[in-house]
């Protein structure tokens, strides 16, 4: 048998060893420059979620405070004021009771609300938000979104203005039952939005579950 | 080079129109268009990852194995959507909490595979990143065209602004998927049969 010598195959053309090769050095260089770039962003990132943070305690506290000290429109204040309104008046602290952060917002040394952060089911995904309470325990300051994937334009409409209002000032109920409920036929105290019933109801649940931790622990005691 | 780019950017916008041409990105262009301001911000983006990834694979295409090319696309493709989503969640986060998960889907949207595919893997750099910004140009004016009567129809509004008063009822089924499917049906149907290109009419389509 007469054994051809074998054809040299261009490095570039062999079957496995140039893709391979390609791939690796490809995915290390362009996972590279991906990793750089979310490490350069990564502080401004957090920054801009605890902004976004800060903004939502202090749209709670408002009212509480008063617009002498927090202007009305919460979301049209600078960044920097943002900040230092927050050091000024409210002060985090944990809570073992419920085993997670709090917030009080504190005006002349005495509390003047508090503010919870909500946790719950959506639609498409984790709802996260705050809930303000009133000191006595028996109002609600408000209530606002963190974090949601409900969609945009439906589901989303629950952080427009006219939602969130509708939740200041209600009141507690002593005994055990919803704090939330959506107006049909007659009873209720809020509106939930047209065409998003599955995140309303989302909304309701999530926050009537809140409210009823919240009273048991504002009897026990927050400690 | 001019004649060149004039034809690219015809192309992208109207005769080989991505969205009712060739029948690409429909999923993005139904999810969207609820919103005007959601549809430009998507369209942006878009237009950057495309033309920037057409950019890098028509670098690279000399040096791309063809088996594996279609691998090689996707990650390039993924890279630049992550960049667009790391942007805008650190200096725009209002736009990236409106677009949230859209963003991420851009990756799907078969638009920029297409071109990649059928552009950037057989021309250079430059007019592969042209391609790109004109495919997603030709996309993005389609987006608004679409938005703008949704919008207009299920909210009354236009970019947030108010138009409608009062005594508008809120055609609902517009902001919702059947609005959607309607719209596109019909701009495919009237761009497709009033106005039909050349590659059509030789096809034997119906030209008035």
């Amino acid at each position: 048998m007469n054994k051809e010598t074998p054809k040299k195959v261009p490095f570039m053309k062999t079957p496995v060893l140039y893709p391979v090769l390609f791939m690796v050095v490809l995915s290390l260089f362009l996972t590279g420059s991906l990793a750089t770039l979310n490490y350069i962003t990564g502080p401004q990132i957090a920054q801009q979620k605890a902004l976004k943070e800060q903004r939502a305690i202090l749209e709670l506290l408002q009212q509480s405070l008063g617009d002498d000290l927090v202007p009305s429109d919460v979301s049209k204040i600078p960044p920097d004021k943002v900040q230092s309104l927050y050091a000024s008046y409210v002060e985090k602290r944990y809570s073992n009771s419920i085993k997670s952060d709090y917030y009080v917002g504190v005006k002349e040394g005495s509390p003047i609300g508090y503010v919870f952060i909500v946790n719950g089911k959506g639609l498409w995904g984790t709802m996260t938000g705050l809930i303000g309470i009133d000191p006595s325990g028996s109002r609600l300051l408000g209530l606002t979104f963190l974090n949601h994937q409900e969609t945009p334009g439906l589901g989303g409409r629950i952080e427009e203005p006219w939602f969130k209002a509708q939740f200041r000032g209600l009141a507690i109920p002593t005994a055990d039952g919803d704090a939330i409920v959506y107006r049909t036929a007659g009873v209720g105290n809020v509106d939930a939005i047209t065409g998003a019933t599955l995140t309303s109801n989302a909304v309701s649940t999530m926050y009537n579950d809140a409210i009823n931790e919240v009273k048991r622990v504002m009897k026990e005691g927050l400690e | 080079m001019k004649a060149g780019t004039k034809k690219i950017f015809l192309s992208g916008l109207w005769e080989d129109n991505p969205v009712f041409r060739q029948v690409l990105g429909i999923c993005s262009s139904l999810a969207v268009t609820n919103l005007m301001l959601n549809s430009l911000v998507m369209g942006l983006g878009l237009v950057f990852v495309t033309a920037f990834s057409s950019f890098t694979i028509s670098l690279l295409r000399k040096y791309t194995p063809r088996h594996i090319r279609m691998m090689v696309q996707t990650l390039i493709i993924s890279v630049f959507v992550i960049i667009v989503d790391i942007f805008l969640k650190a200096y725009v986060p209002t736009v990236s909490a409106a677009l949230g998960p859209y963003v991420g889907l851009i990756i799907t949207n078969c638009i920029i595979m297409g071109r990649c595919e059928a552009f950037a893997q057989n021309n250079p750099p430059v007019p592969a990143f042209l391609d790109g910004i004109a495919s997603g140009l030709g996309y993005t004016a389609v987006l608004l065209f679409i938005a703008f009567f949704r919008e207009l129809l299920g909210f009354g509004s236009v970019f947030g602004i108010q138009i409608l008063g009062d005594n508008w009822v809120n055609w609902t089924l517009m902001i919702m998927p059947p609005g959607a499917f309607f719209m596109l049906g019909t701009m495919i149907w009237i761009t497709n049969s009033r106005f039909p290109v050349k590659s059509q009419m030789a096809k034997g389509g119906q030209a008035k």
